[in-house]
């Protein structure tokens, strides 16, 4: 257990220590060098600096702006109102979590690229325009983008919240003499506040780690964000490794301090309103308003699901792709290739799945054995491994990798360039997934199951074997689908790591966009998401548990 | 003159009938306590009429206005129906103070700030909370998080008050102290009132008139009294206080009473006689009304042995077997000269009872 402890504490520090070294070195680890400030000093003071930390912060505003209001009012009427289909749609709405927004803003790039979006040529026949009305490929863009993929976040954030409320807060409210309005404005929304803000944080705090979609919309016009810049050091000849691990240092600053300014936020706000007897929670009769409700949720669906993922099943459908999809070039080849032919993406979706089976299951099995140290024993340095293994929830996936790719490029032990340098990454990131999944278990627990066999006269490891092992293997199950879906879709981390050799689905999905092989990215993309859909159904068919309970 | 009405009251959730088909009226300045067990339809009820729930089918009446009826598609709003409620989680809202929790229904009516300050300062006295105004409502204790919650029901003077369990959550001592102290505010004030609560000691303590309800229809309507000493049901006779069922069968029945067999014996019943000759019977007998080796001959005499004693302070328990049917038996006024001669755990006793306690049930 403390060995399990020290490895996950390892393998999040190793590398932010390797990070803030290399980001002072003049040279790369291994390598003669001297400690040295120059590196922050030449990559803020390179011509594009400016520009791409304003990039990152009107994406970081915009993304929350219109993702938060958003999932506060899908949260709303999922648990608040009578709205038809609540129950499926509470459910639906967590799905957009997990895809990936990367793929989704490729495909929005396919529906309103400005010369070939299918629904801008659409748009242009049907109302005679000149040009394309919209043009994805602007900052704009990768705020609708991110935004509806942000949207998710808010709202798991907020779900538990608003489903643990005692619906006799409201009640009373109505029967003080307010209007359904007035209470969800003057009772609702406040008790909800302390969630609604640091949620905004998280949101707003975790846009700027984002890679994939800013890469694909803006950067082809040479418009930067600190993500982008960290890949551009890292991937462009001459490598400037020192100048990537300066700017991921200050992605690492603007994150910490969002994480440290929601902490200070929440302290001592959190309003207990969560009561032992809560009668069944009163919903609020929206009359036939109703539709309404349902209709945005509908549309918000759409848009996150519908529209991206079907474009993408119909362009891969077609043999090449210039904006038109016609029934003579309507093809299986795509689906050929991606799934027989080519040895490249073949490896890159083996690869996909090797770690995303196997680092998910090693992930879990390291947190399994923290959690149990941290919630069980009173080891010394309990405290210390817990907010370890919690530190990732606020270093951007970036951050990580480039931390790993300056401990391992020149370390003695050949893992740069492996599968393996990937997985440790995805572990590292993910590691607090895990501790969050088996400290809630153990909490709900309690320590009288444990007890109870010990005294019956179990030894201390057949308790472990006997009574907590399958008291916690619906939690293990639940954890590992979970991971494997975030594993599959990771793209930020393994983006910089990534050699030739070890691709993952998403690194493929880059390159092919990169060379504009669309309908390959389409059939790619849709096989990716049809392995997380498989996830999704086997998460549902083992365990009788509502995914959003796990993700939070 | 009665105040508030519910007329065939039907209220389902999917295919459980939570309340079917309830009818009862409220005098105004009346205490009225919805006695039952847990799923009941008595909480179902009140939230009915606050207009939380929308019933099935029904009328309700409060005062001269119909809030709802399903025959003539009305429901008002709760907010425009003008009652009170105090809430079994107490409902306070943990991101105003105290003063702003009680103000809230004022703020809501557009009183002016002084005469909203002038009502609060008034209320607070009312139920003892002066000088908590500022304090953070969260940091109360559950007594005076319950004594907010009573004032901001109470403080916009409304016609009607509906409790909803609200003392289960405090602790005995506490709850009655708060009971007393709900029972005097009420009639000093003299506010209709219905109240709901699963213990039947409260609705005692409390009510002019208790509603004894079980699987959503009504079981019996009465004071303590009558509920106490004229059960008309085997429910209300087992729900409220304690009691024996012997099953037997009718053997006769004349004018003179019933007689019943049961445990091997011939029982007398006083009374009532609408059952027919060969029925199968329950015989419901309290256990204070039954006497352990009476010094002088009872109509009703039984055979037993003593399985278990227990001695509770005011008075005493015995736990007979009479032919493998389990009796219990209560003796108060204990002294303490009694203890010794009291028989043992496996004694041979003779129980004796009169006729007149007797109750017969289908």
């Amino acid at each position: 257990m403390l060995s399990a402890a020290v490895v996950a504490s390892f393998l999040v520090l190793y590398p932010l220590g390797y990070l803030i070294y290399g980001s002072m070195r003049t040279a790369l680890p291994g390598d003669p060098g001297t400690f040295t400030l120059n590196n922050f000093v030449e990559a803020f003071t390179s011509h594009k600096i400016l520009p791409t930390i304003i990039n990152t912060f009107i994406i970081m505003f915009g993304t929350t702006l219109v993702s938060c209001p958003v999932g506060l009012f899908l949260v709303w009427i999922t648990t608040r109102t009578d709205t038809p289909f609540r129950r499926s749609l509470e459910i639906l709405n967590i799905f957009p979590f997990l895809l990936s927004p990367y793929v989704a803003g490729v495909a929005w790039s396919l529906l309103f690229s400005p010369k070939v979006g299918l629904l801008n040529k659409f748009l242009v026949n049907v109302l005679s325009l000149k040009e394309a009305p919209i043009d994805i490929y602007s900052i704009p863009g990768v705020i609708w983008v991110l935004a509806l993929y942000y949207t998710p976040y808010m709202y798991l954030f907020l779900l538990g919240s608003f489903k643990a409320m005692d619906p006799g807060m409201e009640e009373s409210a109505r029967v003080c003499g307010s209007s359904i309005f007035r209470t969800t404005l003057r009772i609702t929304i406040p008790l909800a506040a302390p969630a609604i803000i640091s949620g905004c944080i998280i949101v707003f705090v975790h846009c700027a780690g984002q890679f994939g979609v800013p890469a694909h919309l803006i950067m082809p016009k040479g418009q930067y964000v600190l993500t982008t810049t960290i890949m551009r050091f890292t991937q462009v000849y001459p490598q400037e490794y020192s100048a990537a691990s300066a700017v991921a240092m200050f992605l690492l600053v603007i994150s910490a301090l969002g994480i440290l300014i929601q902490r200070r936020f929440i302290q001592g706000k959190e309003y207990i309103t969560v009561t032992g007897k809560a009668y069944r929670p009163g919903l609020i009769q929206l009359g036939k308003w109703r539709y309404l409700t349902l209709t945005i949720n509908i549309i918000y669906l759409i848009l996150s699901i519908v529209l991206p993922y079907g474009t993408l099943l119909l362009i891969s459908f077609v043999s090449f792709w210039a904006g038109d999809v016609s029934p003579e070039l309507l093809t299986l080849e795509n689906y050929r290739l991606v799934l027989f032919e080519d040895e490249a993406i073949l490896r890159a979706i083996k690869n996909s799945l090797f770690v995303s089976t196997v680092g998910a299951f090693l992930c879990l099995l390291m947190t399994m054995l923290v959690a149990y140290l941290v919630n069980r024993t009173r080891i010394r340095g309990r405290g210390f491994f817990d907010y370890i293994t919690m530190l990732p929830v606020g270093i951007p996936g970036m951050v990580i990798a480039v931390g790993l790719l300056w401990a391992w490029i020149r370390a003695p032990i050949p893992i740069y360039g492996t599968i393996w340098i990937i997985m440790i990454a995805f572990i590292t990131r993910y590691t607090p997934y895990g501790m969050r999944a088996f400290s809630n278990t153990l909490l709900q627990l309690g320590p009288e199951l444990e007890e109870s066999a010990r005294i019956c006269g179990s030894s201390w490891f057949k308790t472990l074997r006997k009574i907590l092992i399958p008291l916690l293997k619906p939690g293990f199950m639940a954890g590992w689908v979970l991971l494997f879906i975030l594993f599959m879709r990771e793209l930020s981390t393994a983006i910089v790591l990534w050699y030739s050799g070890n691709e993952v689905i998403s690194v493929q999905l880059y390159q092919l966009v990169r060379d504009g092989e669309f309908p390959a990215v389409a059939a790619l993309s849709i096989v990716q998401a049809l392995i997380i859909l498989g996830g999704i159904i086997i998460f549902r068919l083992i365990v009788k548990e509502e995914f959003s309970e796990r993700i939070r | 003159m009665v105040y508030l009405k519910v007329f065939n009251l039907v209220k389902k959730f999917d295919s459980v009938t939570a309340v079917d088909n309830v009818n009862f009226e409220v005098e105004r300045g009346e205490f009225l306590t919805l006695l039952g067990p847990s799923g009941c339809g008595k909480t179902t009820i009140l939230r009915c009429i606050a207009g939380l729930e929308t019933p099935d089918r029904g009328d309700i009446y409060i005062g001269e206005k119909l809030v709802f009826s399903t025959d003539k598609d009305i429901f008002v709003q709760p907010d425009k129906r003008g009652l009170g409620m105090v809430f079994q989680s107490y409902a306070i809202w943990p991101h105003l103070s105290v003063a702003d929790n009680i103000a809230y229904p004022l703020v809501e009516r557009r009183l002016g700030k002084n005469l909203i300050r002038q009502k609060v300062r008034q209320i607070l006295e009312m139920v003892k909370l002066s000088g908590l105004e500022d304090r953070s409502a969260t940091k109360l204790s559950g007594g005076q998080q319950q004594r907010v919650a009573l004032a901001r029901a109470l403080v916009y003077d409304p016609e009607v008050l509906l409790f909803d369990e609200p003392l289960s959550n405090l602790d005995a001592k506490l709850r009655i102290e708060m009971r007393n102290e709900i029972r005097n505010l009420q009639s000093n004030l003299g506010i209709t009132s219905i109240y709901v609560t699963h213990d039947q000691e409260e609705a005692f303590a409390l009510s002019d008139r208790i509603i004894v309800m079980n699987e959503g229809r009504i079981e019996q309507v009465g004071d303590a009294v009558s509920l106490y000493f004229k059960p008309e049901t085997r429910f209300v006779s087992q729900f409220i206080g304690q009691t024996n069922f012997i099953e037997g069968i009718a053997e006769s029945v004349d004018e003179k009473g019933t007689h019943i067999r049961a445990l091997g014996t011939r029982i007398e019943i006083g009374g009532r006689s609408e059952f027919k000759k060969g029925e199968r019977v329950f015989l419901s007998i309290r256990p204070e009304y039954i006497r352990v080796n009476p010094r002088e001959k009872m109509q009703n005499e039984l055979r037993g042995r003593i399985e278990q004693r227990q001695y509770l302070g005011s008075y005493g328990r015995f736990y007979v077997s009479v032919q493998g049917v389990p009796v219990l038996v209560e003796r108060h006024d204990i002294t303490e000269n009694d203890v010794g001669i009291l028989p043992e755990e496996g004694d041979d006793v003779i129980l004796g009872f009169d006729s007149r306690d007797c109750l017969l049930f289908r």
